[in-house]
């Protein structure tokens, strides 16, 4: 009967006494995970409250190991959550940074249509010398929309998407601008012509 | 027997004092700072929250590593006998922490407010250089590195504006400054040009003075204002008639020679007076250029090397009509629209004086 007791005993301070070490990798290693996929960048607030749970845990933890009677019962509940925590901050991560990919996207797309129609209005524009005199300088401005989506494709190849939608967003900002004045020296010169 | 009841009560009296004492150690012993840990986690949390991380690194390196350390000596303390315990460098690195977490919000927080406020201001700086830009320079024929310079600023402004409208303040600080060293650039060089060029407006200011003059016995005389892009007609000393005109591609300067598009500038005469047939341009009216001085300045340009041995001055600058366009783009003649030409081949006949001069308003005036 007694040493049923003493088993029993050393069973219950076995299970729960030990440090939960695997369970506080695999939070860890989950958080890594979230940072990794740009969490910090992405939802950096949601980032911050995983990392600041993380810490609230690790203080448990050494709170359980100054004590006689160490249970890490609370302590594994806690890392599920800070593990379910950073599994959800990877996710949202994930889904924001697709949602930026896609914006990008969306602009580059838009900014290579942009590209084409100003090539296209330059291609109707006027020829010869008023022509020329007309657009050698829109001519350069598109030209320099070209080298932006190409500094912006390369951003998103190194998945710096945050970077690359702002220079999207210029890009296009500017290439509407051609846009515009192109069709306005077209049109005038169109006018001209009827007379 | 009675020795053996009194170590009885001895025995009892000392498992009373041991256990006394032991319950005494256990109430007194160390207590890990745990409330204290709570509140620099916390004041961590914060500084992160206000982007400490990112504004003001150093400062919240360093409270993040004394929260650490914090941790560590808690967990060393926890190897030792819990009687003795000692929790001075947990508390120790716990205030650093508090303290350096507390200073790293506030460092962020005022980075961030100065930042925000640089950013923009300096955006509106360089958005009005950029339009002083488009004000004053945008049409005119400047060498292609300046308009790459100036195009290129713009982009980086956008981007800079775009980067502080995400609050990613530290990257529109970096596109900001890219923006203004090649706004600046453009501008500064764009500026020179001009005022070179405006070196020769004591002449054009007596050119104007000779013009209003020579009206003055009611003849009729063309003032051709490049900068302005008019063209006005006098008489008795009073504008009768103004057109917006169109110029050479290179109109800024004088012309130097034959396919330099450029507008020349000096006092010429109406020579001839074409329609149908006889222009392509729907209505001319021929000019006699080159005159005597350009002649002049054109022989000592090639005789001191400015221009080639072979050089040829060129000729056929007319005013004349198809004009309208918006854009300059003639090879150096002056174009009107088709009913202005109608008007001025109306008014003005052989003979007419054309002075053409670079601006009529000092450099000091259009650059204000």
């Amino acid at each position: 009967m007694i040493a049923l007791t003493a088993v029993s005993i050393a069973v219950l301070f076995s299970s729960c006494g030990k440090i939960p070490q695997a369970e506080i990798d695999a939070a860890n290693a989950a958080i890594e995970a979230a940072n990794t996929a740009g969490a910090s960048v992405y939802v950096a607030e949601d980032f911050a409250a995983l990392q600041d749970s993380m810490r609230a845990v690790n203080e448990n933890v050494e709170a359980q190991n100054g004590k006689l009677f160490k249970n890490f019962d609370a302590v594994k509940a806690q890392l599920a959550v800070v593990s379910q925590m950073a599994a959800d901050t990877k996710a949202k991560t994930e889904t924001r940074k697709e949602e930026v990919k896609q914006e990008v996207a969306a602009l580059q797309a838009e900014v290579a249509t942009l590209v084409a129609s100003n090539n296209e209005l330059i291609a109707q524009a006027p020829k010869g010398k008023e022509g020329a005199a007309a657009l050698e300088a829109i001519k350069g401005d598109n030209g320099l929309i070209e080298t932006s989506l190409t500094e912006v494709s390369d951003l998103v190849a190194a998945e710096n998407f945050m970077a690359a939608l702002d220079k999207a967003k210029a890009a296009k900002e500017k290439g509407d601008a051609i846009n515009a004045e192109l069709s306005e020296v077209i049109a005038k010169y169109a006018k001209n012509k009827k007379r | 027997m009675r020795r053996l009841k009194r170590g009885v009560v001895w025995g009892f009296w000392l498992i009373v004092f041991i256990a006394v004492v032991t319950v005494f150690a256990i109430y007194k012993r160390p207590q890990p700072p745990v409330a204290e840990l709570k509140v620099a986690r916390e004041a961590l949390h914060e500084a992160q929250k206000a982007n400490a991380d990112r504004y003001a690194r150093e400062a919240y390196s360093s409270a993040s590593n004394a929260y650490d350390s914090a941790m560590r000596y808690w967990a060393i303390e926890n190897e030792r006998f819990f009687l003795f315990r000692n929790y001075s460098k947990v508390d120790f690195w716990i205030a650093q922490a508090i303290e350096n977490s507390l200073k790293a919000g506030e460092l962020s927080g005022q980075r961030v407010a100065l930042s925000d406020n640089k950013l923009k201001e300096g955006l509106a700086k360089l958005e009005r250089q950029a339009n002083l830009y488009e004000c004053h320079y945008k049409h005119m024929p400047l060498p292609a590195s300046v308009i790459k310079a100036h195009n290129k600023g713009v982009l980086k402004l956008s981007e800079a504006k775009f980067s502080w409208q995400n609050k990613r303040f530290d990257e529109a600080e970096g596109h900001l400054a890219q923006a203004e060293s090649l706004l600046n650039s453009s501008n500064v060089k764009a500026e020179k040009i001009v005022r070179e060029w405006f070196g020769a407006h004591g002449n054009w200011q007596k050119q104007v003075q000779q013009a209003i003059q020579m009206s003055k016995g009611g003849k009729k005389v063309i003032l051709v204002d490049k900068l302005a892009h008019t063209s006005k007609v006098y008489q008795s000393g009073k504008v009768i008639r103004s057109f917006d005109v169109e110029l050479g591609m290179n109109w800024m300067g004088d012309k130097q020679h034959k396919g330099d598009k450029a507008t020349p500038e000096g006092i010429y005469r109406i020579t001839q007076k074409k329609d149908g047939a006889r222009t392509k341009f729907y209505r001319a009216m021929l000019l006699n250029y080159p005159n005597d001085d350009d002649r002049a300045r054109f022989a000592a340009a090639k005789r001191n090397g400015s221009l080639p041995v072979r050089a040829d001055i060129g000729g056929l600058i007319e005013i004349h009509g198809l004009g309208g366009k918006g854009v300059d783009w003639t090879d150096g003649c002056i174009a009107l629209s088709n009913d202005d030409i109608d008007v001025l081949y109306r008014i003005v006949g052989v003979g007419t004086p054309v002075i053409i001069v670079g601006s009529v308003r000092s450099v000091d005036e259009i650059l204000r």
